[in-house]
């Protein structure tokens, strides 16, 4: 379903080149959730922003249901439900005004997009706040709202970049419930996080992202025997270590 | 978990069926209807809308009135008024039966408004005086409805002109003119005797003429009172005429002219009817500001605006959703300010002294409206530029501060009472659209000047959406930390063969403004000699449509043999051009003979057909005097190379990348078209229908040879075969081929013309083949394909 192939981001900030995103390739599968990891500054997230087709890649590129992000953006973002830490919510719209301007953008409308804001609302426990005006939400409901705004369409693909970040405890479990539904739904999911411990538990598989290149993939047991490290978070100090050594 | 899936996965299964069947990108109108709601939500937007007017024009119209009663004080130092009231007491001192004036009117608290009536002497006041003592009685009696032979004194009346202190004289005094003084707002109403009731050689009544400023309050109330003294003392001999029954009538004893003279052209007062429309359109601009920064750089900041570029919708759809959004509330506001405005004026009485005798009417409020309209939308295209650029809030107020200083400070200058909308300030946005306004309220625009304004700011609406789209939720501007507002003068860091539709409509929106300039350099130069001023047309030409361009062709790294479509053509398009040359040049000129009617209605705003025949011929006299191949080298190949080069070169490339085939000919061509439509002298209607024309015919050749060169050919010998007939004119009437005032082309010589431009066209369409996007033919030696 997600195709990402020798992709590669270059920033060139006062003439000075930084390498984000280096030669990146892997593939996500249909019901497949893959934990792309790293520190802050690996490239995570520009690497979502190109499967997006936010961004335009230097070089490679990124599929979506065998449609390429950089040649059909828009056949890429309406088969993608976007999370990231930093989307934000209309202010002077309800959560139902803001849901139903998504369901409408996603070409569902009528009787159809009242139905599906009244099933993701349940789904992500929104009911009770659906009629209020955002501004006035707390930041667990916020990102509850932005969750619904990204599934509102029930796309095939989601992208979550930190989706429980600023979120308690109760609230991050509401995101991992919900992914662990979409990964059983046969949805393909790409998870950014840094909560080690619960990716642990919803990914299939991991992709260990430092400085751009993809220090290691596989799943937990593969990377588990392979770096001889119990825990994402070993593994993760570790590979912050060698590449310090390297350089 | 993460062993409940195989590591090396099945062969994918079909990815699922697009959500949401029958789907199509959101409208424009679904997504603004959105922007609006949050936006008027706002309570920001709120105290902009309603608020401010509010406030604004209560305080406006107090301010006005303050201004009105400053206006009523007396001219002149304490001392001359001081003077003037003495020369009012002296001038009444031979009337005996009149009551003795009143000291100094300094003392006055009556409140009455006072006026100052300039007279070159004393002498000639005294003359005067009695009459018109009678005529201000007889005035408050005729007010009255009292039968003036038998009316006892009544004490409504006042008897004394000169003692209500309402009437002071003074005489032209430092060496200036009453005329002069009255500009400079010495007095109220100079009184110049024409012919004098005591002139014993006189051949018919006393003459008058009153000299007033009618910008002035003052001066016109004053005015008026002198005109219903002397309409009292007219009507006062029609009754005593009509008493007479039958007798010898006599002759009417006093005639008038009233004469308004311009306030001085130096002069530091300001034009009231030009203040309306600046609070106006600066009002739409308030308007438009908010939602313009929380539109773009709010959402941004929000984080709201990735949300929306990552879903499905095209981002010109995104942006024109917002630019729709913001054109309403600044609308709203203005519409708002306007019935604040229209309230205002009307309830304080303002229309009449503000927009002359007609007032404030209906279909001008609507006028201005459409004007608002029309600057709202460019200038909330610009706003959406800057603000695109800012990562929040307060850096799109940072940027925007200087825009609205720099808006603010051209726009003053439309107050300046004398400055008429031509030249420079027609094209200078946001002072256009002012005074063309201000003429609209006054009842003075002008059909010429007033297209210019418009077409001038469409095109500057145009070229800011253009911008706007280019960088507006790109990566650069969403994500990047170190980009800002410099983007937009950034150099393009690799070379291009062709340049964007953005850089080519910016050139064109900078090219309407500079030929306009130029032409009226022209004008100017009108004295230095015919050949001189037609090397500086050629030579603006070459500035215009070349220089400009290439300059900013390079600046952008466009090649500029690829990018100005000079290219290699097949010599049947070298062929077809001289014949659709020859041929379309007379079937144009005849079309433009024959519809003289309608032309003639459509050029009304620009002076009779006559005039501009005669303007014609005097100019194909002028031309004939100097040699025929410097006329065809400055006004036939020059404009043919200039020209091209730029519509059918940079400008047809550029749009060729985006638009179809036809949509790049029909948009070329009206553009073309539009160029020649404006002139410095007025409306060029009957430039404009064959110049399209020709365009379209022109971005065809262009289409089919993939280059600008046959076009070029084609359109000299236009231009040639056109003035060379008005060259030669006079030698084929001694000739005897033509007759003086044969104003059509023969039958047979258009015959030939129409089977010239069939094959031009035949030749085109059979023998040469469609060379496709230019930009995917090679650059060099590369041949189009020939049928």
């Amino acid at each position: 379903m997600i195709r990402v192939e020798e992709l590669t981001k270059i920033y060139v900030r006062e003439s000075q080149s930084l390498v984000a995103v280096d030669r990146l390739s892997f593939v996500v599968h249909p019901g497949e959730v893959y934990g792309l990891l790293g520190p802050n500054g690996a490239g995570k997230t520009t690497t979502m922003r190109m499967i997006l087709g936010l961004m335009e890649p230097d070089n490679g590129y990124a599929e979506v249901a065998g449609f390429r992000s950089s040649d059909s953006p828009n056949e890429v973002k309406r088969r993608i439900g976007f999370v990231s830490a930093t989307a934000g919510i209309y202010q002077w719209l309800s959560a139902r005004e803001m849901l139903l301007f998504f369901c409408e953008i996603y070409g569902i409308t009528g009787e159809r997009a009242e139905q599906r804001v009244a099933a993701v609302a349940s789904m992500l426990g929104c009911q009770p706040f659906l009629d209020q005006r955002c501004a006035t939400l707390s930041t667990g409901q916020k990102q509850r709202v932005n969750l619904a705004r990204a599934i509102v369409h029930d796309p095939p693909v989601m992208l979550l970049d930190e989706p429980t970040l600023g979120l308690d405890v109760v609230a991050s479990q509401v995101v991992f419930d919900y992914i662990q539904m979409v990964q059983e739904a046969g949805k393909s999911v790409i998870l950014c996080t840094h909560r080690l411990e619960q990716a642990e538990r919803v990914c299939n598989r991991f992709g260990l992202l430092h400085r751009g290149v993809l220090a290691q993939e596989g799943t937990l047991e593969e990377l588990k025997s392979r770096t001889g490290r119990s825990s994402l978070v070993e593994m993760f100090l570790s590979m912050i270590d060698e590449m310090a050594v390297v350089e | 978990m993460s062993d409940a899936h195989p590591v090396d996965p099945a062969p994918e299964p079909p990815a699922p069926p697009p959500p949401g069947n029958g789907w199509a990108p959101i409208s424009v109108m679904t997504l603004a209807s959105k922007e609006l709601r949050e936006t008027l939500r706002d309570r920001r937007t709120i105290i902009t809308l309603f608020l401010m007017p509010l406030l604004v024009y209560p305080i406006l119209s107090l301010l006005f009135q303050g201004f009105l009663a400053n206006s009523l004080k007396p001219q002149g130092s304490p001392e001359q008024a001081g003077d003037s009231a003495e020369a009012a007491v002296s001038a009444l001192e031979p009337e005996e039966e009149l009551p003795p004036a009143q000291p100094s009117h300094e003392h006055d608290g009556s409140g009455q408004p006072r006026f100052v009536y300039l007279m070159e002497n004393m002498e000639e006041f005294e003359g005067i005086s009695r009459a018109l003592n009678q005529g201000y009685v007889l005035m408050q009696q005729l007010q009255l409805g009292i039968e003036t032979e038998t009316a006892p004194p009544d004490p409504r009346i006042d008897y004394n002109l000169f003692n209500s202190h309402i009437f002071q004289v003074r005489t032209a005094d430092n060496g200036l003119t009453i005329r002069e003084m009255i500009q400079q707002n010495e007095g109220d109403v100079g009184i110049i005797i024409k012919q004098s009731g005591e002139d014993a050689n006189r051949t018919g009544p006393p003459e008058f003429e009153l000299i007033y400023r009618d910008d002035l309050l003052l001066s016109v109330q004053a005015v008026r009172l002198l005109e219903g003294i002397f309409d009292a003392l007219n009507v006062g001999a029609l009754r005593n005429m009509l008493r007479m029954q039958g007798g010898t009538p006599p002759p009417i004893p006093v005639r008038f002219a009233v004469a308004s003279v311009a306030p001085p052209a130096s002069g530091s007062g300001i034009s009231f009817t030009a203040l309306i429309p600046l609070i106006l359109t600066l009002m739409t601009i308030t308007g438009a500001v908010y939602p313009a920064i929380d539109l773009t750089a709010g959402e941004r900041e929000r984080g709201t605006l990735e949300s929306l570029v990552a879903a499905p919708i095209p981002r010109m759809r995104i942006l024109l959703g917002k630019l729709v959004a913001v054109v309403a509330v600044s609308m709203l506001t203005a519409v708002v300010n306007l019935v604040g405005m229209t309230i205002t004026i009307w309830v304080f009485q303002f229309d009449t002294m503000l927009f002359g005798e007609q007032g404030l009417t209906l279909v001008a409020v609507f006028k201005i409206l459409a004007l608002l309209v029309l600057f709202a939308a460019f200038f909330s295209s610009v706003l959406l530029v800057i603000t695109s650029f800012a990562r929040s809030f307060k850096e799109g107020q940072a940027y925007l501060i200087p825009v609205m200083m720099v808006a603010l400070a051209p726009s003053l200058m439309s107050l300046k009472p004398d400055l008429e909308l031509t030249g420079i300030w027609a094209v200078t946005p946001l002072v256009n659209i002012v005074l063309l306004s201000r003429d609209v309220l006054t009842g003075d625009a002008q059909w010429p000047m007033a297209l210019v304004a418009i077409v001038s700011t469409l095109f500057y609406a145009l070229l800011a959406i253009t911008l706007a789209a280019r960088f507006f939720g790109t990566a650069k501007v969403l994500y990047g930390q170190d980009e800002g507002i410099g983007m937009l003068f950034r150099r393009p860091t690799s070379a291009t063969p062709v340049a964007s539709a953005s850089m080519a409509l910016l050139c064109l929106a900078l090219l309407f403004p500079a030929s306009f300039l130029w032409q009226g350099l022209l004008m100017r130069l009108g004295d230095r000699g015919t050949e001189f001023v037609m090397l500086a047309a050629a030579s603006g030409l070459l500035v215009v449509f070349v220089l400009i361009p290439t300059a900013m062709a390079l600046f952008h790294r466009v090649r500029l043999l690829s990018g100005f479509n000079v290219r290699r053509a097949s010599g049947w398009c070298f062929l077809s051009a001289l014949l659709l040359g020859l041929g379309l040049g007379p079937l144009l000129m005849q079309a433009i003979a024959s519809s003289g009617h309608w032309l003639e209605y459509l050029q009304a705003g620009t002076g009779s057909r006559e005039a501009l025949i005669e303007t014609a011929e005097a100019q194909a006299e002028r031309l004939r005097q100097t040699p025929w191949l410097l006329v065809i080298f400055c006004f036939a190949i020059t404009p043919a190379i200039c020209e091209e080069l730029f519509f059918r070169g940079l400008l047809f490339r550029a749009l060729r990348a985006s638009l179809s085939p036809t949509g790049t000919i029909v948009a070329t061509g009206l553009m073309f078209g539009a160029f020649h439509l404006i002139t410095t002298s007025g409306l060029g209607i009957s430039r404009f229908i064959p110049t399209t024309v020709m365009g379209f015919a022109l971005g065809w050749l262009c289409y089919k040879s993939g280059s600008v060169i046959p076009g070029i050919v084609l359109h000299a010998i236009y231009n040639t075969l056109g003035l060379s007939l008005g060259y030669f004119r006079n030698d084929m009437v001694a000739r005897g081929w033509i007759t003086e005032d044969q104003n059509y082309i023969p039958l047979e010589i258009l015959a030939i013309a129409l089977i010239l431009s069939y094959i031009g066209f035949a030749i085109l369409h059979l023998r040469v083949g469609v060379v496709g996007k230019p930009e995917d033919r090679p650059l060099t030696g590369g041949k189009p394909a020939e049928s």
